[in-house]
């Protein structure tokens, strides 16, 4: 069997590093999963859930999930033309990538403001706090994997399997968006419920 | 591409010179720093094996004293507070340092090799996982040393391990150890399961795939889907009793048996992530045995996957004393006794396979002896534990010592040894002394039972667990003596087998490649295997290859020499598809695994560590995934 | 007064697999069934494997690597999962009858109430008032009345216990922030030791009770002498007791009810009534003038880590105190 023609790269599963990057998002998937039952669990547990009157005040988190939507409308066309190997389209969206990623961080920072319990007051905070944690640590990685990324392809020619990793990067954009929905509103809006 | 040189692939080099061009471009670089930037799967998981060896000895060793200690009734050698850092400390190396890892080492070595393959899918991973691994366990150790080691138990049950209760530093190393492991135990699954997936030998269809190599993907499944509920519940008793989040706090809304849920649902396909590798093994050594294919392999797959996906339901049984509903609790009784069926499927496909056969006596196979006259009587107990009412009498008591040692002693460690005499001549070229190990086995089986029947006895008349002393009224002192004896049993058998191994070292390199008359591919390399595994990668139609005559190995060819090279296939038919670059060896995973360590020691002191900790550790992966002439990962 | 029955009695933890108490006893039977069964399924199948192994040992090695002897080897199998299936069926409804039996039991009107706290290292125990008295506080020995249900109102205000007395039925775990009733009944008189069985600190081992069941109209005289505050010292030596304890530390954590000692029920036990139990600091000592005089001045050597500081009394003032203390009938 002779396999000197087979290609060096290809894109998706057929690449051993995005089954990797698939099963790190299953990992963390699975911990916000857990913390979200912890969540379940302590709210079934004291009846008066919310323990705090103040609640997260739900503006900030509101414009980052409109931004984090938006932010898809580049990802998306950053990840086709990094599957085509287009060089400066590449260069174009990763910088725009960086630079949203950077807003995003920026406006995380900014929501913390507005949480309104802190961590150590009851369960309550505790639980909002380690959701808003345990995503704020998933936005920080990926912006910064961005940025590195961003770097490498202004620096360094571009050959094929860099394209690839950049596409895994893209991807774990998306799973940085989509977890921020059921977060947001975990934080946000079931308190409110919970609490009429 | 900066290589000027035109590709040079194995079919243009005489074959005479092809080992010699291979091993150029496979070899770490010489010295102490090629020895720390290695990232061959084959000497990662030595140092690996040898670790775990070492803290099998270290937490074997706190056995004997706990066993000293309570070998006579008021025994007063051993203070509470000393004591409580000994059990915990056994419990906790034993488990988490000694038992997952020895497992992973095994698996590291011989998964690739088994799957024909010449890596571990990502292989710096490999490296980092295991410093990861190696410097958590020395920080606990540490710890230990300076009579600050954890004492709340293995499994830290706040408040006791809470911020109020829980005072000092001691908790905080024993949740850090727990992320350390879990990184590592992480990535190594996420390793396993990629080169399963990715990386199998042409012709390696799900239907070839070797029993041990199931298990090794099932077990890595359950890592993956088990840790990160002990990552958040270590996190956030970290959180609780560094910055005064109230996660367990009854008084601020919070709940101990929060951390008992979640503990459980990791504890409980902990045991079985330790138990599946172990079933691997077995079948593997029947299969060689018994010269033949597993009988039943269907079934003996699926009961390994149903044994993995029930391992999730069953956590509660661990909590029946705790007061939860009733109803739940039955439900809970239905599913733990439901694991018996897989596992005794498995069992009686064993039994199948040597029926009518005449099965080599071999070590190895009468570790497989050892591992029914040992695990059945922990099994069994299990299955009685299931019970709700029988559960809330036997909990917390010495029964259940006794049934968790039965069954990691004797279906875990006994497989486990078995697998180590089977794949010495693999890690070493070398064999084992069959006279030494027959005296090896025989000592265990004897040491295991007298250590451990007498426990079942105790928790019946009420001795219960983690006890520093107990009062001579009680009437327990001969059947702890007997124990006591029987532990020194094991002891003795383990320094027969130290002897073994010591003595075989000192033997040439005479095993041969397939010493065993084995069946499945980490035998088509020679013993020990070359760094590149496999000089041509086999293609293979059947799952015992090696029995089925010299031409149902095929060879694929095309592969470069100069640069490391594998080949990637498709997962369900592992029809070639990619030709893959290898990363080269490198320091970064060992310095990014250096700061990562610095980080989360520095958390226990100053939670600000994270924030400032994460900086070098960055600078770690950069370097780490920085790509230069287009190799990394 | 309640010590008719003899300490020896008390002295082992009984068998969970030959109690007395009824609900132990339903678990016994379930139990031994279990026991029973699975030593069969343990011989079966060490027989069929050493069989597997070693019939043929004498037989020349199978040329042929693929076939082998076992004809039918899937129904054998399926055999084997068969019988698996109906046995752990039968086990698991066993298992759910005698649960429901077990609840059944639990469901008795009880004869009062007792409120069990567990406290590192120690038992607090509150009966509820009757109709002869009111309620009163006592600590680490559990009086029954026997052949009557109480019911008990578990829990915990520091870390996780739990509650096992094997003779008479299963543990229940004391969790903080979580209160759990359950109904004990003691069939026959007798003294049964318990223990705490969930690890909770540096004491976990010296964690008793001793269950005192009696007839009810002796269980009733106790409880009337117990709701009694503590008698007025009469003598030289006790009265300079009693100021001892009050003046010196002692009374700052305990209570003895009648005296002028402020202490708490609920960071030490009770002493209101000491000198009537059978032993000291849950069960590790017997309860005699020499134990009382070595753990008051040196709690810590008995059980390290207990919350009992060491007293350096000069020995004349502790002469005074124990002689006070054996007073508390
Ligand atoms: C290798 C590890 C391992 C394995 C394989 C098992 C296997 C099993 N365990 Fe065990 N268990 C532990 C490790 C393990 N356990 C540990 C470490 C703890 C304690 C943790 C702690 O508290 O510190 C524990 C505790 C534990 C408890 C909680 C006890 C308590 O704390 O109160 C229970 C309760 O249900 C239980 C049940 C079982 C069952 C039903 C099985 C089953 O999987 C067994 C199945 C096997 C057989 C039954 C034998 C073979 C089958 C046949 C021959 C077929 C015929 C059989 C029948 C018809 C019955 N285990
Ligand atoms: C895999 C897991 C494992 C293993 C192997 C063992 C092995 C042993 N264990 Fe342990 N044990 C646990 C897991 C394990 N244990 C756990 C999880 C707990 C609960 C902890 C808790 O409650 O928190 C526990 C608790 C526990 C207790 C109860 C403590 C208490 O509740 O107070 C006791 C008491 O006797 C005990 C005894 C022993 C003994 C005598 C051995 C012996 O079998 C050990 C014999 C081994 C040696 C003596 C080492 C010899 C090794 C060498 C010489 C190395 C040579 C090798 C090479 C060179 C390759 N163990
Ligand atoms: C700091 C609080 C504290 C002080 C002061 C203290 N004790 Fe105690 N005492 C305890 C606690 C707590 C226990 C239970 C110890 C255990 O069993 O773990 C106890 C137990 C006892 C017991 C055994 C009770 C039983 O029923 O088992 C006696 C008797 C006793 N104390 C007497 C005294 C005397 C006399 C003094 C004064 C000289 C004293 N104590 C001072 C806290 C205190
Ligand atoms: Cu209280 Cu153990
Ligand atoms: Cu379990």
């Amino acid at each position: 069997m002779d396999v000197r023609h087979l290609p060096e790269f290809a894109f998706e599963h057929r690449m051993p590093i995005w089954w990797g990057t698939v099963f790190f998002m299953v990992i963390e998937g699975s911990a916000f999963l857990m913390t979200f039952t912890a969540y379940a669990y302590l709210a079934s547990q004291n009846p008066d859930w919310p323990l705090s009157r103040v609640l997260p005040n739900p503006w900030i988190g509101s414009v980052l999930l409109a931004w984090l939507l938006i932010s898809e409308v580049p990802n998306m066309w950053v990840k086709r033309r990094i599957k085509r190997c287009e060089l400066n389209p590449t260069r174009i969206g990763m910088a725009v990538m960086s630079l949203v990623g950077l807003i995003a961080v920026g406006l995380r920072f900014f929501e913390f403001r507005y949480i309104n319990v802190r961590w150590d007051s009851n369960a309550f905070g505790s639980m909002i706090w380690a959701l808003i944690f345990l995503h704020t640590t998933h936005i920080l990685v990926d912006v910064a994997e961005t940025l590195v990324m961003t770097a490498m392809s202004f620096l360094s020619p571009l050959t094929g399997r860099r394209y690839v990793d950049l596409s895994e990067n893209a991807e774990y954009w998306d799973f940085v968006v989509l977890t921020w929905v059921p977060v947001y509103l975990a934080i946000y809006w079931i308190p409110r419920w919970m609490a009429q | 591409m900066k290589d000027a040189d035109p590709p040079l692939y194995d079919t243009d080099v005489p074959a005479g010179e092809l080992a010699g061009r291979l091993s150029a471009a496979w070899s770490d670089s010489p010295g102490f720093r090629g020895w720390l930037s290695s990232v061959d799967h084959k000497s990662i998981a030595r140092r690996y094996l040898i670790t775990a060896s070492v803290f099998l000895l270290l937490g074997g060793i706190l056995s004997l004293m706990i066993r000293v200690q309570l070998s006579a009734p008021n025994r007063r050698w051993l203070s509470p507070d000393a004591y409580n850092q000994i059990f915990t400390m056994h419990g906790t190396t034993m488990m988490f340092l000694f038992a997952v890892p020895v497992m992973e080492a095994v698996a590291v070595f011989i998964v690739p090799l088994m799957v024909g393959s010449r890596i571990i899918a990502f292989p710096r991973l490999n490296a980092f996982s295991y410093w990861v691994y190696l410097f958590g366990g020395i920080m606990v150790w540490v710890a230990f040393f300076l009579n600050i080691g954890p004492d709340a138990g293995w499994f830290s049950y706040p408040p006791l391990a809470g911020p109020e209760y829980g005072a000092g530093k001691r908790s905080d190393f024993w949740a850090q150890l727990i992320t350390f492991t879990e990184i590592s135990a992480l990535a190594v699954s996420v390793e396993i399961i990629v080169t399963v997936f990715k990386f199998r030998a042409p012709g390696m269809s799900l239907q070839r795939i070797p029993i041990f190599v199931w298990a090794m993907l099932v077990t890595s499944f359950c890592i993956i889907f088990a840790m990160p509920s002990i990552v958040v519940c270590s996190s956030m008793l970290i959180a609780d009793r560094l910055v005064g989040t109230h996660f367990f706090n009854p008084a601020e809304g919070g709940d101990a048996l929060l951390w008992q849920h979640l503990f459980w649902f990791f504890g409980h396909p902990e045991v079985y992530i330790i138990f599946l590798p172990a079933v691997g093994m077995a079948s593997t050594i029947i299969e060689t045995g018994a010269r033949r294919g597993i009988v039943g392999y269907p079934l003996a797959v699926i009961s390994i996957v149903s044994i993995g996906f029930l391992s999730f339901g069953l956590w509660v049984h661990h909590m029946f004393a705790t007061g939860l509903p009733r109803v739940g609790n039955s439900l809970f009784t239905a599913s733990s006794m439901a694991i018996a069926i897989p596992t005794g499927a498995q069992l009686f496909c064993w039994i199948a396979t040597c029926w009518g056969r005449r099965v080599r006596l071999t070590t190895p196979v009468l570790f497989v002896a050892a591992f029914f006259l040992t695990f059945l009587s922990g099994g069994l107990t299990g299955v009685m534990l299931a019970s709700v009412p029988f559960d809330q009498q036997a909990t917390d008591s010495y029964f259940i010592v006794g049934h968790i040692h039965y069954v990691l002693l004797g279906g875990a460690v006994a497989p486990l040894l078995g697998a180590f005499y089977y794949w010495f001549p693999k890690f070493s070229g070398r064999h084992l002394s069959e006279y030494w190990g027959r005296w090896h086995v025989v000592l265990y089986v004897i040491g295991v039972n007298l250590a451990f029947a007498p426990m079942l006895a105790l928790g019946v008349r009420g001795m219960t667990r983690r006890i520093y002393t107990y009062p001579d009224h009680a009437g327990w002192g001969a059947l702890n003596f007997a124990a006591t004896l029987g532990a020194g049993i094991i002891a003795m058998s383990f320094l027969v087998f130290t002897v073994n191994i010591l003595r075989s070292l000192r033997q040439p390199r005479n095993a041969g490649d397939n010493p065993w008359d084995a069946g499945t591919l980490e035998w088509a390399s020679s013993s020990p295997p070359p760094v590149y595994n496999f000089a041509y990668i086999p293609v293979i139609i059947s799952r015992t290859p090696l029995w089925d005559g010299a031409d149902a190995i095929g060879q694929v060819t095309g592969l470069q020499v100069q640069r490391k090279e594998v080949i990637v296939t498709r997962g369900l038919d592992a029809v070639p598809d990619l030709r893959d670059p290898v990363p080269t060896p490198t320091l970064w995973p060992f310095v990014a695994a250096l700061a990562t360590t610095a980080m989360l020691i520095g958390s226990i002191f100053k939670p600000s560590a994270l924030v400032w900790g994460s900086i070098p550790v960055a600078v770690g992966m950069i370097g780490w995934l920085y790509p230069r002439r287009g190799k990394n990962t | 007064m309640t010590a008719l029955l003899p300490l020896t009695d008390s002295s082992s933890y009984g068998n969970f697999l030959s109690p007395s108490g009824v609900s132990a006893q339903l678990v016994a039977q379930h139990s031994w069934w279990l026991i029973g069964i699975c030593a069969l399924i343990e011989i079966a199948t060490l027989t069929l494997f050493f069989l597997a192994l070693l019939r043929d040992q004498t037989k020349q090695a199978n040329p042929s690597a693929r076939v082998g002897y076992l004809r039918r080897p899937t129904v054998w199998i399926g055999v084997g999962v068969t019988t698996t299936v109906l046995i752990l069926s039968g086990f698991v409804a066993t298992s759910f009858l005698t649960d429901r039996a077990l609840a059944r039991i639990e469901g008795a009107e009880p004869y009062t109430h007792i409120e069990v706290i567990a406290h590192q290292w120690w038992w607090e125990l509150r009966y509820s008032g009757w109709e002869g008295g009111a309620g009163f506080v006592t600590a680490n020995e559990l009086h029954l009345p026997a052949g009557k249900s109480v019911s008990l109102q578990l829990s915990s205000p520091d870390v996780i216990h739990s509650l096992w007395i094997p003779e008479i039925d299963r543990k229940r775990d004391m969790i903080p922030g979580r209160e759990q009733s359950v109904q004990l009944m003691a069939p026959q008189t007798g003294i049964f030791r318990g223990r705490c069985a969930e690890f909770c600190g540096y004491q976990h081992a010296h964690m008793d009770i001793l269950a005192i069941a009696e007839p009810p109209e002796q269980f009733d005289r106790w409880r009337a002498a117990q709701a009694s505050a503590a008698p007025t010292p009469t003598g030289e030596l006790p009265l300079h007791g009693a100021q001892i304890f009050s003046q010196a530390v002692c009374g700052t954590c305990h209570v003895v009810r009648g005296s002028d000692a402020p202490g708490y029920s609920d960071t030490a036990p009770d002493l209101t009534h000491v000198a009537g139990r059978l032993t000291l600091a849950s069960g590790l000592l017997e309860n005699n003038v020499v134990n009382l005089t070595a753990w008051i001045s040196d709690p810590q050597h008995f059980k390290p880590g207990a919350k009992m500081t060491v007293n350096q009394l000069d020995p004349q003032d502790l002469r005074a105190l124990v002689a006070y203390l054996e007073t508390l009938q």
